[in-house]
């Protein structure tokens, strides 16, 4: 294939991965969208393997095969509650890839580049390797966070601030030693760098609590896609820069979107620590009483309301809730109750995941709407259940300044006319504040494991 | 304002430090970093409260005027930086890097339109198509050098594990959205 048919194919797989991702603005043309990303990359990469100097099919057969058949596998066996796991460790793969390709193309260096170009490859090289390393062991350790290997809990370290801007500083000066050297004598500075680049990523992530989980699978995705758009500059590939900005800016918007939907600033977020700083203990006193409340009582509630919401949070995840709730709602909207579920943008571990969650568990996804879509109806809804969620209806994030959540946008479910809140216990979300929603006139607390306590509703109705 | 930088027409590069545009668009001079420069001082009154009227989401806390001022504060600081790179980079890297700049800009387009609902699946295919650094190793993995091809064959193993998972797991996911 000669280049110019290489480049075309290269732009067609571009607009190809553009239109991949402009389908997921709706659920119908989503799956569309999703083969046009597979054409392109097969395109693409046939397009690479035809280029004249690709010759060692074996190993590249071999290599394919193996990764495709361990993603297949994990693709096909991953559990819907674990797949913020699956993405953190897909983010880890791309920054692994990115670290490989750096180094490879320094070793194998490209003929006839002096002056300015020269200098800008060199750092190419460096930046690509840098990015992706902290992206490497950055997703490794949200990986580990997630699925309970390490404790969620913020690492907090002393100096931990002016250690991250050691290793800033650090990388500036060994990086101008790397720029100066000569062609081998690189490696031990790019060696130096990729191990506190190593140390960075894990100790970004150590600091940060699970509670801005979602904030960090989205700013690693955003980093992903900066490793694979500075390995593109590196390697003077078009459709690796596109590729590259797409995904970074997809990754940096849904971080925007996270800390929004959080009230959080982004750097804070990143400087990690939220979570331990004693919270609200000035206003204990009053709380008042919670009243409990039971499955068949919550079953007669739900048989002679008009409209029901649903919220769900973490706790249905972790409970396998789902298709009980789903169950639930089958039976409800059957009886011609108006039955609708209200996604606050941070539920769940990772942005969107919810809405896979009870997409998996047979939810039509036209009755579960976001969180700015059905606010100002809540006041006209009957049973507003909350199962698992805790800090996304907290209604200190509104009326009390103080709070540390003080300011996040919350479902406002207390206007409801009857709270329902399925719960294991009195203990506080992520945030470690206090919930007044519990001690609300209106608010009937429902103790017990979330599926024991749907399915005990079921039966009851 | 290559004009400006070789008044004389003659190809000779004169770093005029007095001239704004020159002064703006040097992050070095002489072994010393000039960056950022002062300010530029504005000749023409710009027209351009039009397009702050069109802004969609004025931020309450925020006068429309100090938000127009700051947006366009960081456009130019913005371009700035740009002729910046410019006024060093060779020409090889700006076409790159126009490419990069482009690409950004179609991709915050895009991704504001993808509905909430459908962030995991966004995030899984972002996955997938960032396998495409694959491209990169299946061009490293013919070289003569053993290291290379070691590293390459590595990257293109894990590279593809990304592009199975992501689409596959993706394809798994829309197929559950149904009404």
């Amino acid at each position: 294939m000669s280049m110019g048919t290489i480049s075309a194919a290269y732009i067609a797989a571009a607009i190809l991965f553009i239109l991949s991702l402009s389908g997921l603005s709706n659920q119908e043309s989503s799956k569309r969208g999703n083969w046009y990303g597979i054409i392109g990359m097969a395109l693409a990469i046939f397009a690479t393997v035809m280029n004249g100097n690709v010759t060692s099919y074996g190993w590249l057969i071999l290599a394919g095969v193996i990764g495709g058949t361990i993603g297949a596998r994990l693709a096909a066996k991953v559990e819907m509650t674990q797949m913020p796991e699956l993405i953190a460790i897909l983010h880890s793969f791309v920054g692994m890839a990115a670290v490989l390709v750096g180094f490879a193309s320094y070793v194998d260096p490209i003929e006839g580049l002096y002056g300015a170009a020269a200098t800008i490859h060199s750092v190419e090289v460096y930046l690509g390797i840098l990015i992706g390393a902290v992206t490497f062991t950055g997703s490794v350790v949200a990986f580990g966070k997630l699925n309970g290997k390490i404790g969620s809990k913020p690492l907090m370290l002393p100096m931990r601030h002016q250690l991250n801007i050691g290793m800033v500083v650090l990388w500036v000066v060994i990086g101008s030693w790397f720029i100066g050297a000569d062609h081998g004598d690189g490696t031990l500075p790019l060696i130096l760098m990729t191990l506190i680049a190593f140390a960075f990523g894990i100790h970004m992530v150590m600091a940060i609590g699970g509670a801005d989980m979602p904030v960090v699978i989205s700013m690693l995705n955003s980093y992903s896609g900066w490793a694979a758009a500075a390995t593109g500059f590196m390697l003077s590939n078009d459709l690796l820069i596109v590729v590259g900005a797409l995904v970074g800016s997809s990754g940096a918007i849904l971080s925007y979107i996270m800390c929004r939907a959080m009230n959080r600033n982004f750097v804070s977020v990143i400087m990690g620590g939220f979570g331990t700083v004693a919270a609200g203990g000035d206003e204990d006193g009053e709380q008042g009483e919670a009243v409990p409340i039971q499955a068949d009582e919550v079953a007669q509630l739900m048989a002679d309301a008009g409209k029901v919401v649903i919220v769900p949070g973490y706790g249905m995840a972790v409970a396998n809730a789902q298709h009980a709730v789903s169950d639930l709602t089958k039976q409800l909207r059957a009886k011609g109750i108006d039955v609708q579920f209200a996604i606050h943008p941070v539920a769940g571990r990772m942005p969107g995941h919810m809405n896979v969650l009870l997409a998996e568990a047979n939810v039509p996804y036209d009755i579960v709407l976001e969180m700015d879509e059905i606010n100002d109806d809540l006041a006209e809804v009957d049973v507003v259940v909350v199962i698992g969620a805790n800090d996304i209806v907290n209604p200190a994030a509104l009326e009390n300044p103080n709070s540390p959540i003080a300011g996040m946008p919350v479902l406002e479910v207390w206007k409801a006319k009857t709270v329902i809140v399925s719960k294991r216990s009195m203990a506080t979300g992520y945030a470690g504040v206090e919930n007044p929603l519990f001690f609300k006139e209106n608010t009937r607390m429902l103790f017990g494991d979330a599926k024991d306590s749907v399915d005990a509703i079921k039966s009851a109705l | 304002m290559l004009t400006d930088l070789t008044p004389e027409k003659d190809g000779v590069i004169n770093i005029n430090m007095e001239d704004e545009v020159i002064r703006g668009a040097t992050v070095a001079h002489d072994g010393a970093v000039t960056w950022p420069a002062p300010a530029p001082t504005l000749t023409a009154a710009p027209a351009k409260p039009k397009e702050v009227a069109k802004a969609p989401e004025p931020a309450p806390e925020m006068s429309n005027a100090t938000k127009a001022k700051m947006t366009f504060g960081a456009m130019g600081v913005a371009l700035l930086a740009l002729l910046g790179v410019g006024s060093v980079a060779p020409p090889d890297f700006m076409s790159h890097f126009t490419v990069f700049v482009l690409a950004c800009f179609i991709g915050y387009q895009v991704i504001w339109s993808v509905t909430a609902s459908l962030h995991t699946p966004l995030m899984s295919v972002t996955n997938a198509i960032s396998g495409i650094i694959v491209v990169g190793a299946i061009l490293q993995i013919s070289s003569d050098s053993g290291v290379v091809q070691i590293l390459a064959f590595i990257a293109i193993l894990i590279a593809s594990i990304n592009i199975a998972g992501g689409f596959l797991v993706s394809q798994r996911m829309l197929k559950m959205f149904s009404k």
